[in-house]
């Protein structure tokens, strides 16, 4: 079950980026993005699939607590007494007011209220408002919400759009708007992170799955920002006549993306550590780190970053990858292969980190 | 869609399951392997978040469950008490809680009680007077507060100043694997440049 969870963690995210990136392109006038089609069945299956995929969380914690099974008063008092249990239950409620609103195709402006309150339902629930919570339930909000509608309008015009008509006027909003996002995502995201592991303790903690895992998220936004350059800023000087096809690189971009979103659902299920060392004993290093570091970790211990050889020419290659990566949108080669480049760039990069890392 | 899916199933391949079920304890008492010589009424285990009130926890002595009186959860704290003092053995003290946002932690804090022969006399004659044995929990009530701040601020002290002596290790990476890594990674580079100049001629 526990294994289950970062899968329907992630699915979820899709999901919501999907419903977001519906609501977000409602607003848009149709000469400012292009043709999309979306089924209602589609957007209806999506708040379904929100619900059951959200319940799972709560089943695992109603399953340990209640030997007695689901239909027992304890896993009714983990229902409506956990913050889990309590957060699922008002996203639900506004989960079946959005999929009426759809069902019915009412406001956008209702339907964009509903899915907010959603959002901050995944907030009350998150990791950050149970240590502080209301910084911690709005940044959780906020970074999730900006996230989505950043990937939600990039599934939406990637993967659901007809043609690339209106694509400069598209770009003409979406480049601004996605840059604003980036920083908002970035600022939250910081301000999330400093709720888990302490600054000082950011390199410590890349000992630890948790900052292994974390360490992996920060290195996959290097690709996505370099798509997001070519989409945003190159894309735009390719003549409309030209072979070049703009949405096969959004389908690129989305998929690292999606690669991120996955990441982050994995990291939802790992002890935080808000104490390098003290979760060092109690949960041991990294399950691959000491057979890469070809060395043995005990507490206490502090990480200190030396670069050797190995490691400087691994972070140059990685850095030749990114490279690549964009050369390979002037060459017109296919958007796979740069997807490609940017996974061999989180790779070298990752195993040159890692290799400099000295144990003291 | 094919290629997402190949992605999602190769990470799920990476990441093998490396979902743990153990989180960060702030400090408890007893500590982890810690010899108890004061008589010990009142267990304690503080963790980094605030936890649900169904969190529990149970004793054992050898295969034998020692019921609590009480458990009761504050904030972040989990207490557990006896109306009277463990007698000496070994004991596990296992823990089942969730967190508030969800997360299913367990763990275990084995530890063993030897209290000095005089007062095992007291313990273990648990028919015997009972105004000694409260003038006991209290005395055992204080020092076990004192002995916590003493554990507390070694940690401290533990996690700021490093002893250097112990950890005086060497980085010795795994030589021939590094190598293998940067060959084919730059074999890829190679691989990637080709690919990409290639066309251009």
């Amino acid at each position: 079950m526990s294994q289950l969870i970062p899968v329907t963690e992630y699915v979820s995210y899709m999901l919501f980026s999907f419903l977001v990136g519906h609501v977000v392109l409602q607003f848009v006038p149709q000469t400012h993005k292009p043709i999309i089609t979306v089924k209602k069945q589609s957007l209806l299956l999506a708040v379904l699939g929100i619900i059951i995929l959200t319940f799972l969380p709560v089943l695992q914690v109603i399953l340990f607590f209640s030997p007695e099974g689901l239909i027992s008063l304890t896993s009714y008092s983990i229902l409506t007494e956990f913050q889990v249990g309590i957060a699922w239950l008002y996203g639900s409620f506004f989960a079946v007011l959005l999929w009426m609103t759809i069902y019915v195709e009412g406001s956008k402006y209702i339907q964009a209220l509903f899915l907010l309150l959603m959002i901050f339902s995944v907030g009350y629930a998150s990791h950050s408002s149970t240590l502080n919570l209301w910084p911690g339930l709005f940044s959780h909000a906020i970074h999730f919400l900006v996230i989505t509608m950043w990937v939600g309008v990039l599934l939406h015009v990637g993967w659901l759009s007809k043609d690339e008509k209106n694509w400069h006027l598209f770009l003409k909003w979406f480049t601004p708007l996605s840059i604003i996002l980036f920083l908002t995502v970035t600022i939250s995201g910081i301000f999330l992170m400093f709720f888990v592991v302490e600054p000082r303790d950011y390199v410590n903690s890349w000992v630890i799955t948790y900052g292994q895992v974390l360490l992996v998220k920060h290195l996959s936004i290097i690709p996505i920002l370099a798509f997001a350059l070519i989409n945003g800023f190159l894309a735009r000087k390719v003549k409309a006549n030209d072979q070049f096809n703009p949405i096969k690189w959004v389908q690129a971009e989305t998929i690292i993306l999606m690669v991120v979103f996955f990441i982050t659902g994995v990291l939802g299920t790992l002890p935080p550590p808000h104490q390098v060392n003290a979760t060092l004993i109690q949960e041991g290093p990294a399950p691959w780190i000491e057979f890469l570091l070809g060395q043995n970790i005990t507490a206490p211990f502090i990480v200190q970053l030396s670069l050797h050889l190995d490691a400087v020419l691994l972070l140059i290659i990685g850095v030749l990858f990114i490279g690549l990566l964009i050369i390979s949108f002037y060459k017109k080669i296919s958007p796979i292969l740069a997807v490609g480049f940017g996974i061999a760039f989180i790779i070298s990069t990752y195993l040159g980190l890692m290799f400099s890392i000295v144990i003291k | 869609m094919k290629k997402i899916i190949l992605t999602i199933v190769s990470l799920l391949l990476v990441l093998p399951l490396a979902v743990s079920a153990h989180t960060t304890v702030k400090t408890s008492t007893p500590t982890e392997g810690e010899e108890i010589t004061q008589e010990l009424t009142e267990l304690f285990i503080e963790f980094a978040g605030e936890i649900e009130d169904q969190s529990t926890m149970t004793l054992t002595k050898k295969t034998e469950e020692q019921s609590f009186d009480t458990v009761t959860v504050q904030g972040s704290k989990l207490i557990g008490t006896f109306n009277r003092p463990l007698t000496n053995g070994s004991y596990v003290l296992s823990w089942q809680i969730a967190a508030k946002d969800g997360h299913i932690l367990t763990g275990e804090i084995p530890f063993t009680v030897n209290l000095p022969a005089t007062e095992e006399e007291n313990t273990t004659n648990k028919e015997s007077d009972t105004l000694i044995d409260e003038e006991a929990e209290a005395s055992s009530d204080e020092e076990s507060n004192q002995n916590d701040k003493e554990e507390t601020t070694s940690v401290e002290e533990e996690q700021t100043s490093p002893q250097p002596e112990t950890n005086a290790k060497e980085a010795t990476n795994n030589s021939s694997f590094v190598t293998i890594i940067i060959t084919i990674l730059f074999l890829l580079l190679i691989g990637g440049v080709w690919i990409l100049f290639r066309k251009k001629r």
